[in-house]
């Protein structure tokens, strides 16, 4: 019996630079990067080093099939999975249809449900759910002192503004948003995949991992869908997940030319942008399951290898190491040689180490000839979910045979092929790789789905 | 400022009954207002809580984990709320 294949048939993406996959796509294309100085409030607890992020654009959540009181149980993260895999089904032609209104349950017609599964990525969970409902829980005995007229104004406007801001109550479903899993549950649940459902927390690579353990998932038989990707959020209103990677030092410090900030693999970085949140999903597929049903195969996931540094927990390993094992055993696992590849969806975040290290490994294992770029430059860096937006651009990429550029990329680190503008290019094998916090190092292979 | 004033009782009602349709997923015609909560419609421990945040968000204000406790019918929810509201939602 011949190997399973593994299909791309639907693509859902939720980042910065658009609320929907085309939007997403079309931006990255058009080097539409998304860039803007942080709220003003954040700067009245902190003096923070980095002053720019890279916000979500505005998502009418209830359109996109989220009713307010699902809302209220949601963390938000759990919410822009729900997007990216409502437009993912769609995308693989599936129209889910209602089987429990209370509970929010839908069924995909037509499909085994036991053998259907959901492998998500995240950084930090449902961690802005906790904010909330803490800094409730910790203002709540100065509620009585709000619009006392001998409060000092300075004071009273300060606690205004924080009460107004907060959740009236302690989040009675905290635990359920809180808990890192409750990102694939949410899906598992309202899909009613009843196959694995797993939770990758490996910070910057959880949305590379993710597809790396569905892909397995598929090609080793245990299952034939499989919903997958990254989810992230980290835009609680007071900046606190911010601060805690400003004060970590990893943010670009250049805010004061917003549009140049960020800028990875250019010798002016200064640290990432970070986004407020994003999420990309998958629908994947064995490649018959696909066809049989007449779903559109947008591009093959072939390979996949994942190492760990164990070296630090916020620096990559120096020489690279185990970053170019991960991408040697991805390329292995594929049976293909680094010659192969035309295209390279880097890790790229723009900060001083990473892209020195990354750049150092793509140059001695790939030399100059594939396309290298970073999504990143146009996106932020999404955490958790960033790895499965560098897939999913990367499926897009082979599927239109289109890569988009580096923004901001002048005078590069290393003499790679790197991007500039968005450009038309044959593409047939691509790699999509991921570093992250803890040590973590994942690397997917794709490949155009009409290569013979 | 006559125009924020509270709504009529009735209309209390009407939205009370609606929020908890919504939340139970009810799709009977009629709701009596001697129905129970948990044994008539079936909301269980996790509706209830969803209630509570249901309510408070359609009539804008807090409603204690202790006063929640003590409703158990369609019409004490009413009651409750038609006593509590005012221009600035539950007081």
């Amino acid at each position: 019996m011949s190997r399973r294949r593994v299909a791309v048939t639907g693509i859902g993406i939720v980042s910065p630079v658009g609320a929907s996959t085309e939007e997403c796509w079309e931006a990255c294309l058009a080097g539409r990067a998304a860039v803007a100085p942080i709220p003003e409030a954040w700067h009245r607890w902190s003096g923070l080093q980095s002053t720019v992020w890279a916000p979500l654009p505005p998502i009418d959540f209830e359109e996109q099939g989220i009713t307010p009181l699902e809302a209220m149980r949601l963390d938000r993260s759990a919410m822009l999975a729900i997007v990216a895999a409502g437009q993912a089904l769609a995308d693989a032609g599936w129209q889910p249809t209602l089987a429990d209104a209370k509970r929010g349950i839908f069924r995909l017609p037509a499909i085994d449900e036991t053998r259907a599964g959901v492998f998500m990525g995240t950084g930090v969970g449902g961690i802005t759910t906790l904010i909330a409902s803490q800094n409730s829980h910790l203002l709540s005995p100065l509620v009585p002192l709000a619009g006392r007229a001998d409060a000092p104004a300075e004071a009273a406007a300060a606690l205004d503004a924080l009460l107004e801001s907060l959740p009236k109550r302690f989040n009675p479903f905290s635990v359920s948003m809180i808990m890192p899993n409750a990102i694939s549950a949410s899906l598992g649940i309202r899909y009613s995949l009843h196959g694995p459902n797993s939770s990758c927390a490996v910070a910057c690579a959880a949305g590379t991992a993710a597809i790396g353990h569905a892909f397995r998932s598929i090609r080793g038989g245990e299952t034939d869908v499989v919903l997958c990707g990254g989810a992230e959020f980290v835009g609680d209103p007071f900046g606190g997940v911010y601060r805690a990677f400003d004060t970590a030092r990893t943010l670009t410090t250049g805010g004061d030319e917003p549009a140049s900030a960020n800028r990875p693999f250019d010798t002016a970085r200064t640290g990432f942008l970070l986004a407020e949140g994003g999420a990309a999903v998958l629908v994947c597929e064995e490649w018959e399951h696909a066809r049989r049903r007449g779903g559109r195969i947008q591009a093959e996931i072939v390979g996949y290898g994942e190492t760990f540094d164990g070296y630090s927990m916020m620096i990559v390993e120096p020489s690279g190491e185990q970053v170019e094992r991960a991408l040697a055993t991805a390329l292995a696992d594929a049976g293909i040689a680094a010659s192969d590849i035309d295209y390279i969806n880097a890790h790229g975040t723009g900060t001083l180490v990473n892209d020195d290290v990354e750049s150092a490994v793509l140059e001695r294992m790939f030399g100059p000839r594939p396309l290298v770029s970073a999504t990143k430059s146009l996106t932020g860096h999404c955490i958790g979910a960033s790895g499965a937006i560098e897939a999913a651009v990367t499926a897009l990429s082979l599927r239109d045979q289109k890569v988009h550029g580096c923004v901001n990329l002048e005078n590069p680190v290393r003499p790679l092929n790197f991007t500039r503008q968005s450009v038309d290019a044959p593409l047939s094998w691509a790699v999509s790789q991921s570093s992250a916090f803890g040590g973590h190092n994942a690397a997917l292979v794709l490949r155009h789905a009409g290569s013979a | 400022m006559s125009e924020s004033a509270a709504p009529p009782s009735a209309s209390v009602a009407a939205r009370v009954e609606t929020v908890i349709r919504d939340v139970l997923g009810l799709e009977i015609d009629t709701v009596p207002g001697s129905s129970k909560l948990r044994e008539d419609l079936g909301a269980d421990s996790v509706d209830a809580v969803m209630l509570v945040m249901a309510l408070e968000r359609e009539f804008k204000g807090k409603i204690s984990d202790e006063e929640a406790a003590k409703l158990s019918t369609v019409d004490e929810v009413v009651d409750y709320v038609s006593q509590r509201i005012g221009e600035q939602g539950l007081s």
